[in-house]
């Protein structure tokens, strides 16, 4: 029954051991030549300003999760449109009817949050 | 393909989804009082638990959405257990939000989430489904646990409730998980004809257990057990209420159809850890409630050993122990809900009594006060001819059936021990001297309709407990 699950073992292993050695590798054979801009957090990136441990306000939160809700959203709406077509003959109206009460739903929830404010920024 | 969807399955569900919707509109308009929220609640949820008795009276059967959801008087009864929770809730709720319109919207569009999350626990066909359940029951109570956000203790309560919830949540989708791989489907059917008593690998042991833990935190079983008196005191009285009885109700729900429907098979694994987890969560709550001087913390442990005993039933394993389970989880909600009721009937100027001592001499000055209370407490200790009585005799008896006289005899020591702390609130209301005056609130009207439909309840089981008996052992699995 467990020797079902060697292959996964060995894949893991092999996964390990070739990330780890490569690592290792580079690390004693590539030349070190280390400059300012290099060690920088973000190498050609944006020169940082300060610590980023600091507090910053709550509606940047908000405003991700209302993000993350509208994007789900959206990324149901693929597979629902990916099987349409093949349901279309039979109940093409009832499978619209129910997608548009989903979106109808959360089109209600997006007002709610807008009439509690959770878009103004002040 | 045709896509057929049986509507009148799905009443009671859509019934408090429409209300959800309803109060959401509602609580848009700042014009509109807010109080209406709460009337709107206990309106939609009447009308769901008048559906989902006239279903379960009719003997309603039925699978929908491929299997996924199952309607039946299983289902059906635990959703009258849930309802009659949150009619309860929002009843003693309504005054105890006060005037101020912000704290009223969420509040009881959470409620409503909450409640639909574990109509949908009691009625999942497929672990998928109790999971979804389960989270959205979850986390509409982490956010409700912390509503006070100005209260540090209250916000305690619910960023403690969130962390080891989420925790608890990943034990129990691992759990899935490894029973998926053991048995290679999820739906509750499935897993019970895929699995013989040959076919048991270490994958399905290691899943049953996972959920085990897993529910064992949701229902408050020792040794998960630790968040709960912390997260009952410092959440809203009428929260605490709410979390110690409709969502403990609705994870034995999923327990029960988990366990006795997908897992008979390995009843000889997880039958004798159960008996365990019974005898350690009766002794550890019982005696530890004990100890406490706060009547929030009292009530959190005392409702710790209340899962002990209906773990009894649930090791028994026969029809008569889960058709105990069913009652013995309807009564508790209701004196429960009613015990932490008459805490905040309780309320002084200053705030609520919350130390037992601040009890002393109210049984004469406030007559009606001390009848609640005396009842509930009555009640949850089992004595006669309350509702506690007749639960704890129906386990008990169904243990004795099954053979687990000693686990019997365990949890009637437990009730002399319960007895001892139950009692101590009610001399001390009937026989101490107040230390000092104390200034009361006057009585809401909503709050004591509450607390007198509990009264009713528990004395109208406690007297004829054969009307709602033979409902009871109709609706086993």
């Amino acid at each position: 029954m467990l020797i079902d699950y060697l292959p996964i073992l060995l894949l893991g292993l092999f996964a390990v051991l070739f990330a780890g050695i490569n690592l290792a590798l580079t690390h004693i054979l590539g030349p070190k030549r280390p400059t300012r801009a290099k060690l920088s957090v973000y190498e050609s990136g944006v020169q940082p300003v300060g610590d980023a441990r600091q507090r910053f306000t709550i509606r940047f939160d908000l405003i991700a999760m209302l993000f993350i809700i509208f994007d789900i959203e959206v990324v149901f709406l693929y597979p629902w449109a990916v099987v349409f077509r093949k349901f279309s003959e039979t109940s093409g109206l009832f499978i619209l009817v129910e997608m548009l009460v989903f979106i109808g739903i959360l089109f209600l929830g997006y007002i709610y949050a807008w009439k509690k404010g959770g878009l103004t920024w002040d | 393909m045709p896509i057929e969807i049986n509507w009148q399955l799905l009443m009671p569900e859509l019934v408090i989804a429409l209300t959800l919707i309803i109060v959401l509109i509602f609580d848009m308009f700042d014009s509109i009082s807010k109080t209406i929220l709460g009337w709107l609640t206990i309106v939609g949820a009447g009308i769901a638990l008048w559906v989902s008795i006239q279903m379960q009276q009719a003997g309603t059967v039925g699978t929908q959405f491929n299997d996924m959801f199952k309607v039946d008087s299983f289902s059906l009864f635990f959703n009258i257990i849930f309802l009659i929770s949150t009619i309860l809730v929002a009843l003693i709720s309504l005054s105890y939000l006060g005037k101020d319109d912000r704290k009223q919207g969420p509040y009881y569009l959470l409620i409503l989430l909450a409640t639909l999350g574990m109509m949908l626990m009691a009625a999942g066909n497929e672990l998928i489904v109790v999971f979804l359940g389960l989270e959205l029951m979850s986390l509409s109570l982490y956010v409700l646990a912390g509503y006070f956000r100005d209260n540090p203790v209250s916000s305690e309560a619910g960023m403690k409730y969130l962390l080891l919830g989420a925790f608890a949540s990943a034990f129990f989708l691992y759990g899935i998980a490894l029973i998926y791989g053991g048995a290679g489907t999820t739906s509750i059917p499935g897993i019970a004809s895929n699995l013989t008593a040959e076919s048991q690998s270490p994958l399905l042991l290691g899943g049953m257990f996972l959920l085990i833990v897993g529910f064992g935190f949701k229902v408050a079983i020792v040794p998960f057990h630790q968040w709960a008196p912390d997260v009952y005191e410092g959440a809203p009285t009428t929260i605490a209420a709410f979390i110690s009885a409709g969502p403990k109700a609705a994870g034995f729900a999923a327990f029960l159809r988990i366990f006795m429907e997908a897992l008979p098979a390995m009843q000889s694994q997880w039958g004798d850890v159960i008996i365990l987890l019974a005898m350690l969560t009766m002794t550890v709550g019982n005696v530890i409630a004990i100890a406490q001087t706060n009547i929030k913390r009292m009530l959190a442990y005392s409702s710790i050993a209340h899962a002990g005993y209906v773990l009894i039933g649930l090791a028994a394993a026969n029809n008569e122990g889960i058709s105990s389970v069913m009652l013995y989880l309807l009564v508790y909600c209701v004196m429960n809900i009613g015990a932490f009721g008459a805490v905040i009937l309780a309320k002084t100027t200053d705030g609520e009594c919350l130390t037992i001592s601040d009890y002393a001499g109210l049984g004469f000055r406030k007559p009606l006060l001390g009848l609640f209370m005396t009842l509930m407490l009555l009640s949850l200790a089992g004595f006669p001819p309350t509702a506690g009585f007749v639960g704890k005799f129906y386990i008990f008896k169904s243990a004795v059936q099954a053979g687990h006289t000693w686990l019997v005899i365990i949890g009637a020591i437990n009730t002399a021990i319960s007895a001892f702390y139950y009692l101590r609130v009610v001399v001390t209301m009937y026989m101490r001297e107040p230390e000092e005056e104390l200034e009361f609130s006057p009585y809401p009207s909503t709050l004591v309709v509450g607390l007198i439909l509990a009264v009713i309840g528990v004395l109208f089981i406690g007297i004829l407990p054969s009307l709602l008996l033979n409902s009871v052992q109709n609706s086993v699995l």
